[in-house]
């Protein structure tokens, strides 16, 4: 199992958009590494002939009516939560930038 | 405690038929509970006086005006986990990232509920989006169990059995992904049922694993379990996973009895087993089948959840980025804003998880993880169907102690998944189980846990009533 130095861990909370902040980098890569090391177990199965479970309600292709017109005022209502709000719409710092 | 306190479901209509007592009078009686109990249990995270009481005397005005009896929920109050949409309140999940956050929609169940007639009280706390097994995960602070106020009352639906252990309401609603709706039962010493994956819309359930969470009733007894199921269970067009369910009437059956030898190894505390062994021996004297069965992948399915519950609870959580609702910090730039808003407003528990997901669903490792993860799943699946080849139910302890101490566990996160190592496999199966009081061991609540075969709800109802019966007041 690897060991999480603080690079990785810190390369892994920038893939998941968090910063860590001082020590936890280390705190947390010691649990996941701990965790990584309990889950590791099923590394001794033999799984090679069997398919995977991906829920298990046994079911396929549910379809539903096209109805967007319903969720008119379920919209509106979303709408009222954004943070930043101007005209209607919601509003972001830009997406481009320059450091 | 006034007389209106104890009584059940069924009692709570026929009163309210026969005119013994208002619906406001009932309302008043729990709010008044609320208010004595919760300095020093704090299971709710929000309290609806005024709605509560005004649609309580709704319901006086109808039945008096219309004439007519009450309906089997009308009037009934309940509490409802804080992950639970009900449009126009507050929906944090315990998170503080939802702090800001007002429910836009009603959740499906809370829909089933409104048109039952059914009070809310309020929201229930729970670890932060029910991550946790203790309620120590919220980021308003913790829930007291009612049995030792220094311990915790399980988790994460730990609000809604702690206010119906301490008499705060009748019943509630809880979430189970991996026995969050059993283990707080079985620590507060009350009934919680997870149903079948796929029986309860999950449409207004603030989601954490998408293919493993169910709604599901809290109660005091197995009776309102029921009840509440009927009225929250079926198919919703807003939740493609949900099923139509065919109820079918049963009456005392006399089931076969399944017991997997490896639900009784090392780890589980003795007067757990003593009692669950006794359980399950006052099952056989009243005329069941026990037959002993083998689970045997059952040593893996905690490590099995601990790789799919984070994977999904990961991407699950990408949602909450500071842009469209929630918490949202001013940063320059829009990276920052994203990273600034879910550092601050994820607890140490969930950027565990989201740290340990996106690593088992990062390129190169996605196959030695989450492929292999489930595999295992489907092993442990055809355990259970071919276990239920041969029995009609499966019996076994909720967890393997009664409830420990606040703060324990909370540094130890392996010790804490532990808690889950009973419940965990029938979620992975998606099989529905409850949880039903069996006794006690130093005042501290201990559960028996009843395993059906899919959407055999019905079964577990039946054979918990049976049980109640024999076993008598604790």
């Amino acid at each position: 199992m690897s060991d999480f130095n603080k690079k990785e861990i810190e390369h892994l909370a920038e893939l998941a958009r968090m910063h860590l902040d001082k020590g936890e980098g280390k705190s947390l890569g010691k649990d996941v590494d701990a965790i990584l090391g309990y889950v590791g177990k099923l590394s001794k199965l033999d799984v090679s002939n069997i398919s995977p479970t991906t829920h298990s309600a046994e079911l396929s292709n549910v379809m539903r009516n096209d109805d967007a017109s319903k969720l008119r005022k379920k919209a509106e209502n979303l709408i009222e939560q954004f943070p930043l709000l101007e005209k209607g719409y919601l509003k972001v710092k830009s997406v481009f930038h320059h450091e | 405690m006034n007389d209106l306190i104890p009584l059940s479901v069924e009692e709570i209509q026929k009163g309210l038929s026969k005119k013994d007592f208002s619906a406001e009078e009932l309302t008043c009686s729990y709010l008044d509970n609320i208010r004595k109990e919760e300095p020093r249990i704090c299971a709710f995270l929000s309290v609806f006086e005024k709605s509560a009481i005004k649609e309580a005397k709704k319901i006086d005005k109808a039945l008096k005006d219309e004439k007519r009896e009450a309906g089997i929920l009308e009037g009934v109050p309940i509490a409802i986990k804080d992950n639970i949409l009900i449009k126009g309140e507050k929906a944090t999940a315990g998170s503080k990232i939802l702090e800001p956050y007002i429910a836009s929609y009603d959740a499906f169940v809370i829909e089933r509920l409104r048109n039952a007639g059914a009070i809310f009280l309020g929201k229930t706390n729970c670890d932060e989006f029910a991550m946790g097994s203790s309620c120590e995960n919220s980021a308003f602070g913790p829930t007291k169990n009612p049995h030792d106020t220094e311990r915790v009352p399980g988790g994460s639906s730990g609000g809604s059995a702690a206010a119906i252990g301490v008499q705060e309401t009748p019943v509630a609603l809880g979430s189970d992904t991996g026995g969050s709706i059993r283990q707080p039962a079985s620590f507060c010493g009350v009934v919680g049922l997870k149903p079948t994956y796929g029986a309860v819309s999950r449409n207004g359930l603030i989601a954490m694993a998408s293919s493993l969470d169910q709604i599901g009733p809290l109660a005091r007894n197995v009776r309102d379990a029921e009840i509440l199921f009927n009225i929250i269970s079926g198919k919703d067009a807003k939740d493609s996973t949900s099923q139509k369910i065919i109820q079918k009437e049963l009456k005392e059956k006399k089931f076969i009895i399944g017991i997997p030898k490896e639900y009784f190894v090392s780890g589980i505390s003795a007067d757990v087993e003593k009692s669950v062994k006794k359980a399950i021996k006052d099952l056989e004297d009243a005329g069941h089948t026990i037959k002993e069965i083998n689970l045997p992948h059952t040593a893996y399915a905690l490590a099995c959840y601990y790789i799919i519950m984070p994977a999904e609870a990961s991407s699950n959580l990408a949602r909450f980025d500071g842009m469209r609702y929630g918490l949202s910090k001013k940063e320059k730039n829009l990276i920052s804003m994203y990273k600034e808003s879910r550092s601050q407003g994820f607890g140490t528990e969930v950027r565990r998880r989201i740290l340990l997901g996106t690593y088992v669903l990062s390129s190169g490792y996605y196959e030695a993880y989450y492929e292999r993860a489930q595999k295992v799943r489907t092993l442990i699946r055809n355990d259970f169907k071919s276990a239920f080849n041969d029995v009609d139910l499966i019996a076994t302890p909720v967890a393997p102690t009664t409830a420990f101490k606040i703060g324990e566990k909370v540094n130890d996160p392996l010790a804490m998944y532990l808690e889950d190592v009973y419940t965990v496999p029938i979620s992975l199966a998606g099989l529905p189980a409850i949880s039903i009081p069996c006794g006690k061991s130093e005042n501290l609540p201990i559960g028996l846990q009843i395993i059906g075969k899919p959407f055999c709800e019905q079964d577990l109802f039946d054979i918990g009533k049976q049980y109640e019966k024999i076993r008598g007041d604790i």
